[in-house]
């Protein structure tokens, strides 16, 4: 058995694996990663699965509704991090799989997957609870650094995958290929743009209250997919109770993957499946039952002066 | 029995509490009734006259509750949860009366020798008097219903407090442990999960005292959500040796609020970390950070206590061991790096005593040592915690702690052998820089003599041999956080973003002689085994190396962006950026990516020394190679590649840039047009051979045009620009300096005056506007921050593609969109709805703001244009049909009631929103 067997094994209990191991799991995943596309090729038939948050428990419920990595091909859009109790464990089970069977899962960055964001939301805190340093966060932030932007499913009438949305400064494709994205997600910009903005029933582009990115209209979506040859976005970055929603006459999905969402929202999360005729089908599942989560906790300090 | 029976019908309507929400049953009239010797509460239907809907018996047991004027609600024996809304109040109030009589009459009969129920009168609620573990039951029926009741809540409250019910309960622990009654056990952690929601300042601080937290945390452990499983809280927190004095702390008070403090922790981040909902986590935040600010601020204005904390460095041997085990590192760090901590201890400590030439280590020795070590970490903590405080409280921790020699302290963490220890003197030193960089760089210069550059230099020499990757990146980050002018700055978030701006700061002194004396003796060291390095370690790199070299990378990228004229002076003289060349031929693709990054740093700055630089060496043949290399591959490093092109090729629209970027171009096609001809199907590639055949063919009739003595046509685009070359020409014959930059300064004026095609002027001035906008945001930025600027040069890249775009919607239009999108902007879910505002700094929505006020001011035409349809569209975006994205459509009735009952709506699942 490899050692990434091992650490996958240990990751699946929910166990955190050795420093020095999630170093060299970063590096090599580095290695995979650098030779993506800004926006990765993936073949159909393909799963698709929207936030995860380090609800780990319930990406392990994901995988028992959508098939176990590699027998299922997975496309995950991002925020792995952040909220939940059990960052750590998800986003470096997902890193696991993706240097064990890189050709069957492949991780496109959300707006969580940021050093800003993660010293704000829970990562940072969750990494040095965990280890007792802020190394293991570096290790993940530099990874994050690597991951693609975005991803193609299916050849003409494809499906465009992407954290966020649409940005103002990207028309085509082909202009998501010039950007350097080995950097901080910027505070403007395309690369900010597609992990931070949001569908709305607007005509054009309008300003998102999140401060980042824009709010995009059924005509946006309408034109990016024609002059794309696309069928349809999926994307994730919003909640929604329901698991999944189509918009504009189902030009645009969300897909969210965090059932429960905090342990408190009391949603359900869905999973997409595109066939290789890019037919669409959406998987909904529960929260994990509270008994398989063990205690949830985070750890405490071993000692302490103050 | 004799009541006065409400007779007279009142308008109500009844609910029923169906799956989480309030079910319509129909509106009729309300009147009591007693029949033998039961009294009803009944409701006719107003459309049926016939038709009861609802008929109820008043029962003893009912907790009946009251809330505002005009509702009544409660839950039935069968568990059916009911609600009267009348139309009026004094209906609703006769009502309540009846229900309160009839509730008297049969609690007196039954239980006349209850005082209790006299105590708090009839109709109110109680506590059963002394909790045993048969009327645990009613305890948490009586709190449940408390919680969600502030009418009830509060004499609630008053009673747990005033009664001691905790210290009650506690005891009922063992009862029920020694009776292995788990049903107890679990009836008692609801009623602990209860009144811990009541989210009340002083039973949550009673929880936390001696007597009081085991029991309760014991209580806790078992969960009946986790029937199987049983935490070990006791163990933990009765373990008092967590708790750690270097130096005693002889306040009591103070010791108590430490441990105070450890508990609300505690029990926030492992004992309840599900069960919390908003208020009480905020509660116990707020509760935490009281408590850290009064023991902070007691620590750090005790004299005595400071002075002894810091004088465990002080004596003889420690600033011996300081020196020594800095020699000694390499050799400790060995034999430690795999250890865990304590193995470290004892094998550092023993070879503490071999330098100071004891055979074997002494017990004093190791004390010490371990307690140094403690001490660090103290103070590692203590600092931590202080971002807490207010900046002028830590302003006078830090200046007091620097007074007492922090900065030794933190030379000693950062050299010695236990890399937790080094990694909690980078974290010290981020604390401080993140605090004020000002204190440490003036450390730096105050210090005479041998130390002047003590921090720097310690942390150079860790850069260069430390093990730990983690620390090195650390070390990295802190190195260049100090060396930024820009840091400490209300706006130095900018940092982050390499691209945004860059600014330098030129009046202020100290940061100059800071500058000048790392460029003057430190830099060398720094950057040695880049200047010194020749392709045979570029061939025999190790995975490890490539991670050291990587950070040099960005370091030299930030100082080309930072440090203008010091680092350009230093990276050409010392042929530095040659050798950042050789890492193109690394095998480990992300060097090659940062050798790459470093030269799109250099055409960054718009500098021209750094393109004649780039020229001269033909440096560019390196990223035209890897291009060419990379063929048809698309990944990240052809994405980099792809995007030096763009930027290059994206200057011909910006003024600034377009002067010097012209020599690159020159200098690039002239010299790689066959490679660059094969790569032609890229866009970059192919606008840049556009650019260059447009310059030659203009350049050509210009040429002509002079031969023949005829004038130049009219406005030639490129006329101009041809006399500007042979200025340029002349320029690059001549090495002056100074002319250089008097050259600089004019182009701005020099290219935009070109009039030829219309249209082509307009798509100039667009970007014209775009680029003086940007411009002008810095500058404003500079006066905010209270800094002249001297060069100012903007490094758009992608943000040029975005600029491009008018899009940018119009002032109206976001007021217009404001309305409209309140409701949507709970979209991320319940939880989000702050993240929405808060996931990205005040500071970004300030610039993004800004951003699009500037963008607002571009091209009238196009802004009328654009908010004519702008209105259009945000009339169209408010009809209805949105919001069941975030599972608030459902709400909207229950929000019409909520609205209605005020502090009901807990009970209609709205409250997260």
């Amino acid at each position: 058995m490899s050692d990434l067997d091992k650490a996958i094994g240990l990751l699946k209990d929910c166990q955190i694996i050795p420093e020095d191991q999630v170093r060299d799991l970063c590096a090599r995943a580095q290695e995979l990663l650098i030779e993506e596309r800004n926006v990765q090729v993936v073949d159909a038939p393909v799963t698709i699965c929207g936030d995860i948050h380090g609800q780990f428990h319930d990406l392990i419920t994901l995988f028992e509704h959508g098939g176990q990595c590699p027998d299922t091909n997975y496309l995950f859009l991002g925020d792995f991090v952040d909220r939940g109790f059990y960052s750590l464990e998800s986003f470096l089970l997902l890193l696991c799989l993706k240097v064990r069977y890189p050709d069957r899962i492949t991780l496109i960055r959300g707006n969580h997957e940021s050093r800003q964001i993660t010293t704000v939301y829970g990562f940072y805190d969750e990494c040095i609870r965990k280890y007792g340093s802020a190394n293991v966060w570096r290790y993940c932030c530099d990874v994050f650094d690597y991951l693609a932007l975005g991803a193609l499913v299916g050849g003409p009438g494809g499906v465009f995958c992407v954290h966020g949305g649409l940005s103002p400064a990207v028309k085509s494709l082909d202009q998501i290929r010039l950007i350097d994205r080995k950097q901080e997600v910027p505070h403007e910009g395309a690369m900010c743009d597609l992990l931070w903005s949001d569908p709305d029933d607007i005509d054009g582009w309008g300003v998102s209250p999140r401060g980042a990115g824009y709010l995009f209209g059924a005509d946006k979506v309408k034109e990016f997919n024609h002059n794309n040859d696309l069928s349809l976005i999926a994307r994730a970055h919003q909640l929604v109770m329901e698991g999944y929603k189509e918009m504009f006459d189902g030009e645009i999905v969300t897909v969210w993957s965090a059932p429960n969402y905090c342990y408190r929202c009391g949603n359900v999360a869905a999973i997409l499946t595109i066939d290789d005729k890019l037919t669409r089908t959406y998987e909904v599942f529960e929260a994990a039952p509270q008994e398989s989560k063990g205690m949830p906790a985070k750890k405490p300090a071993a000692d302490y002066f103050l | 029995m004799s009541f006065e029976v409400p007779a007279i019908p009142r308008r109500v309507k009844v609910y029923e509490l169906l799956q989480e929400s309030w079910h319509d049953r129909g509106t009729g009239f309300c009147v009591g009734d007693v029949i033998s010797d039961d009294a009803y509460i009944l409701v006719k239907s107003e459309e049926d006259s016939d038709k009861y809907l609802l008929e109820t018996k008043i029962y003893r047991d009912v907790q009946y509750q009251k809330q505002q004027d005009t509702l009544i609600v409660w839950t039935e024996p069968d568990e059916t949860d009911l609600a009267l809304s009348f139309q009026e109040s004094d209906g609703c109030s006769a009502t309540w009366e009846f229900i309160t009589e009839v509730q008297k009459y049969l609690g007196i009969e039954d239980i006349a020798s209850d005082d209790m129920n006299d105590t708090f009168g009839a109709g109110s609620f109680s506590l059963p008097g002394e909790p045993t573990l048969s009327n645990l039951a009613d305890i948490e029926r009586a709190l449940a219903i408390a919680s969600h009741s502030q009418y009830v809540r509060e004499p609630i409250i008053r009673e747990l407090i005033e009664f001691d019910y905790l210290g009650k309960l506690v005891p009922l622990l063992t009862v029920a442990e020694d009776l292995e009654s788990i049903s107890d056990l679990h009836a008692l952690c609801r009623i602990m999960k209860l009144i811990i929601l009541m989210n009340d300042n002083t039973i949550m601080e009673q929880i936390v005292l001696e007597e009081y937290i085991v029991g309760v945390v014991g209580i806790l452990e078992y969960d009946p959500e986790f029937p199987s499983l049983k935490a070990n809280h006791r163990d933990y927190i009765s373990d008092e040796s967590r708790f750690k004095q270097v130096i005693p702390i002889a306040d009591e008070d103070v010791r108590n609020k430490i441990k105070y403090t450890f508990r609300l922790q505690y029990l926030k981040d492992v004992v309840l970390a599900r069960l919390l909902d908003d208020p009480t986590f905020s509660m116990l935040s707020s509760m935490i950070y009281f408590h850290q600010v009064a023991i902070l601020n007691h620590l750090q204005h005790n004299e005595d206590f400071t002075t002894a904390l810091f004088k465990i460095f002080e004596d003889g041997s420690s600033s011996l061991n300081t020196k020594n085990s800095a020699a000694n590192e390499n050799s400790t760090t060995k034999a430690t790096e795999s250890g865990d901590e304590n193995n470290a201890l004892t094998t550092s400590a023993s070879s503490h005593g071999d330098i100071l030439g004891n055979a074997a280590s002494t017990t004093g020795e190791e004390s010490s040592i371990s307690q140094k070590r403690d001490a660090i970490r103290f103070i590692h903590q203590f600092c931590l915690t202080a971002k807490n405080l207010q900046a002028n409280q830590r302003a006078y921790l830090y200046t007091n702690f620097i007074k007492k020699r922090l900065f030794d302290v933190i030379v000693f963490a950062l050299r010695d052998s236990v890399p937790n220890i080094r990694s909690a003197g980078t974290e010290l030193i981020l604390a401080i820089i993140d605090h004020d960089p000002s204190l440490v760089r003036n450390v730096e210069l105050n210090s005479d003599g041998q130390n002047s550059t003590a921090i720097v230099d310690t942390l150079i020499d860790i850069l260069l041999s430390e093990p730990d990757f983690g620390i090195t990146s650390q070390v990295a980050e802190a190195l260049q956080i100090l060396l930024d002018p820009t840091s400490g700055q209300p706006y130095d978030v900018f940092r982050k973003t390499s691209d945004i701006l860059v600014r330098q700061r030129a009046d202020d002194p100290e940061t100059e002689m800071f500058l000048d004396s790392f460029y003057g003796s430190s830099v060398g060291k720094l950057f040695n085994k880049l200047t010194l390095l020749s392709d045979e370690d570029v061939n025999s790199m190790s995975s490890g190396g490539a991670s050291f070299y990587n950070c040099l990378c960005d370091l030299v990228c930030a100082f080309i962006r930072l440090h203008g004229y010091r680092s350009r002076t230093f990276f050409i003289e010392s042929n530095l950026l040659l050798n950042v060349g050789k890492l193109f031929q690394s095998s480990h693709k992300s060097l090659k990516l940062a050798a790459l990054r470093c030269f799109r740093q250099c055409l960054g700055t718009n500098d021209e020394f750094y393109y004649r630089y780039l020229i001269k060496s033909k440096l560019f043949s390196l990223v035209v190679d890897l291009l060419e290399e990379l063929g048809n591959k698309n990944n990240l490093l052809s994405s980099a590649c792809l995007e030096f092109f763009e930027f290059v090729q994206s200057a011909n629209q910006k003024p600034e840039y377009q002067r010097n970027m012209k020599s690159v171009v020159l200098h690039v096609v002239s010299l790689y047009r066959e490679k660059l001809e094969s790569l032609k199907y890229l866009e970059p590639i192919s606008s840049l051979i556009a650019w260059y055949d447009q310059y030659e063919s203009d350049s050509q009739l210009m040429a002509e045009s002079l031969t023949d003595g005829k004038l130049a046509p009219n406005g030639g685009r490129w006329s101009n620009a041809r006399e500007l070359e042979t200025e340029e020409d002349d320029y690059f014959n001549t090495s002056d300096d100074e002319t250089g930059a008097d050259v600089l300064l004019d182009e701005g004026e020099l290219v935009p005056d070109v009039t030829s095609s219309a249209k082509r002027k307009r798509d100039d001035e667009e970007f014209a506007n775009k680029d003086s906008n940007v411009t002008s945001e810095a500058k404003a930025l500079d006066v905010l921050t209270g800094s002249s600027r001297q060069k100012t040069a903007f490094d758009s890249g992608l943000s040029q593609v975005s600029s491009s775009q008018p899009l940018s919607p119009s002032k109206d239009e976001q007021n217009d969109l404001q309305p409209v999108t309140t409701p949507e902007s709970v979209s991320e879910g319940i939880p989000e709805k702050s993240a929405l505002t808060s996931e990205i700094s005040p500071l970004a929505v300030l610039v993004d703001k800004r951003r699009r006020q500037d963008e607002k001011g571009e091209d009238d035409d196009e802004l009328v244009k654009l908010s004519l349809k702008r209105k259009k569209g945000s009339q169209t975006a408010k009809t209805p049909g949105k919001g069941s994205i975030n599972g608030t459509s459902g709400s909207n009735k229950k929000n019409i009631f909520a609205k209605a009952t005020g502090k009901f709506n807990f009970k209609f699942g709205t409250s997260k929103d």
